[in-house]
């Protein structure tokens, strides 16, 4: 039923006034379509990292995170022959991957309940403990553990909003229309990631002083 | 003021995070995963590009094209092989076929009734044939119309029965008998009718194996079917049960034979004479 619904909002919305621009994402996908393969490579060496990440950091494990990592990229080129442009491909990508994080995870366990990793939370607070005596380069990576830390915790649809925003510079617009959500669910969503991570960080680093 | 002033506060926030963020290592794929990736990507693109390849196939282009002549063709085939549809319309495209398959069509008309009333036993349909023979010679010949065209048939009829009645002493009293008898031989002519009639629609099993060679010689053409529909053919293949001395046969068949070829009584026609001859012959038998 969940996929149904999902494989519903896979289709891909209407923009008929979008025309695609040479070099665009879109126009590479066009280009797949007519058989470039050099075309896909190119889109996908765009968009790999922040897809990976959107997963990665989204589910704690990492297996089912690259399981649904390639079924996203599957969906992809599976629905390349049908390939219209009605939407940017950005949206479309991230729709997929938000709709299969929703039928794998959100279904058997909700996101919020899921704990950050614990061995990497460890790891990091020994890194930290051993830099009793910060240089500015460590300090640094200690803020970046923090940080990365902080991401963790942060509540499901406020981490999603945040990641797309950070990695891949959604507007509030796009991201609204991923996750389905209204547009001003989604900038409280992303104010609230931002403000958090700050809380967190500043909490993390009173703490280690 | 103080939306803009927030505003501003979290733009700030968001440019000194994202610089933080993008500061740190990111995790990227494992090269297989990217080689898994890109190995389904071109296997599936001869796919892709086959299916955009051209444009699509002519029976979809004209897809409205060909099922409206499809059904076009369905319905009326169907409207010419079934005669039902074309009595609801009104049309008889029998009318426009040639005369030997209306030959045909009559003929399996006729052979319906007699297969229908099989079960009858062979003696009573053979004593049925005897007692309606006699009444049956000249049934169509003795119309009230023709009765007075040709009495000469007539006297066959009523010759032993009137014959001995009837004084010949002067003209006036045999002008009389001679209507009297008219009278009576047109009652014998629509109790002959009637006769015959009934005679047609008894299950005579002789007949039926007549009508049966008949259908058969009809329904192979190898065999001359054309024969048997002529009065001529007919009346060859009478006096060769004759002459094989088939007589029962015969005077089954010669039922049949007035029944489909009625011209055979009309004295105008070539074989009347001869045809008259070998049917005293048989009822005389």
């Amino acid at each position: 039923m969940v996929s149904t619904l999902t494989q519903q909002k896979d289709a891909q919305p209407k923009d008929d006034n979008l025309v695609p621009q040479v070099g665009s994402d879109e126009q590479l996908m066009l280009n797949y379509q007519a058989g470039d393969i050099t075309a896909f490579e190119a889109l996908y060496r765009k968009h790999k990292g922040p897809l990976y990440r959107y997963f990665v950091r989204q589910i704690h494990d990492k297996q089912l995170a690259e399981d649904l990592y390639q079924d996203t990229w599957s969906k992809v080129i599976n629905a390349a022959a049908q390939y219209q442009v009605k939407a940017k491909f950005t949206t479309w990508l991230y729709k997929i991957a938000h709709n299969l994080l929703i039928d794998h995870v959100r279904v058997v366990k909700p996101l919020d309940n899921i704990n950050p990793l614990a061995d990497e939370q460890q790891m990091d607070s020994l890194e930290a403990d051993n830099l009793k005596a910060p240089e500015p380069q460590l300090q640094q990576q200690q803020q970046l553990n923090m940080m990365k830390s902080c991401i963790a915790d942060l509540p499901a649809v406020q981490k999603e909003a945040f990641l797309l925003n950070i990695e891949m510079s959604m507007s509030a617009a796009m991201i609204s229309d991923i996750a389905n959500v209204t547009l001003e669910a989604t900038k409280s969503r992303i104010r609230y990631a931002y403000q958090s991570i700050k809380q967190c960080i500043a909490n993390k680093l009173q703490e280690t002083s | 003021m103080a939306q803009q002033q927030d505003d501003a506060e979290f733009t700030a926030l968001q440019t000194e995070i994202k610089q933080t963020y993008h500061q740190q290592t990111l995790e990227q794929p494992s090269a297989e995963l990217d080689e898994a990736i890109l190995a389904k990507a071109k296997s599936a693109r001869h796919a892709v590009a086959k299916n955009n390849k051209g444009e699509p196939a002519m029976w979809r282009r004209n897809a409205w094209l060909f099922s409206t002549a499809a059904s076009v063709v369905l319905v009326a085939g169907l409207f010419i092989l079934s005669p039902s549809l074309q009595q609801q319309a009104g049309i008889n495209l029998e009318k426009g076929l040639p005369k030997q398959q209306m030959d045909v069509q009559s003929l399996d008309s006729e052979t319906v009734m007699p297969l229908s009333t099989s079960d009858m036993s062979a003696d009573v349909a053979e004593a049925q044939l005897n007692e309606t023979q006699g009444m049956s010679i000249s049934a169509d010949s003795l119309k009230p119309e023709q009765a007075m065209a040709a009495p000469a048939s007539v006297e066959a009829l009523t010759d032993s029965s009137l014959g001995d009645k009837i004084p010949i002493q002067n003209r006036s009293q045999q002008a009389l008998a001679e209507s009297q008898q008219q009278a009576q031989a047109i009652k014998k002519v629509a109790d002959a009718e009637a006769a015959q009639r009934k005679a047609a629609a008894l299950p005579i099993r002789q007949q039926e194996k007549e009508l049966k060679l008949m259908k058969q010689q009809l329904e192979n053409p190898s065999k001359g079917t054309i024969e048997l529909d002529t009065a001529e053919a007919a009346f060859a293949r009478l006096q060769a049960l004759i002459a094989d001395n088939k007589i029962k046969q015969a005077e089954g068949y010669m039922i049949t034979m007035e029944q489909r070829f009625p011209e055979l009584l009309s004295p105008a026609h070539p074989l009347y004479e001869q045809y008259q001859k070998i049917k005293v012959q048989l009822t005389s038998q």
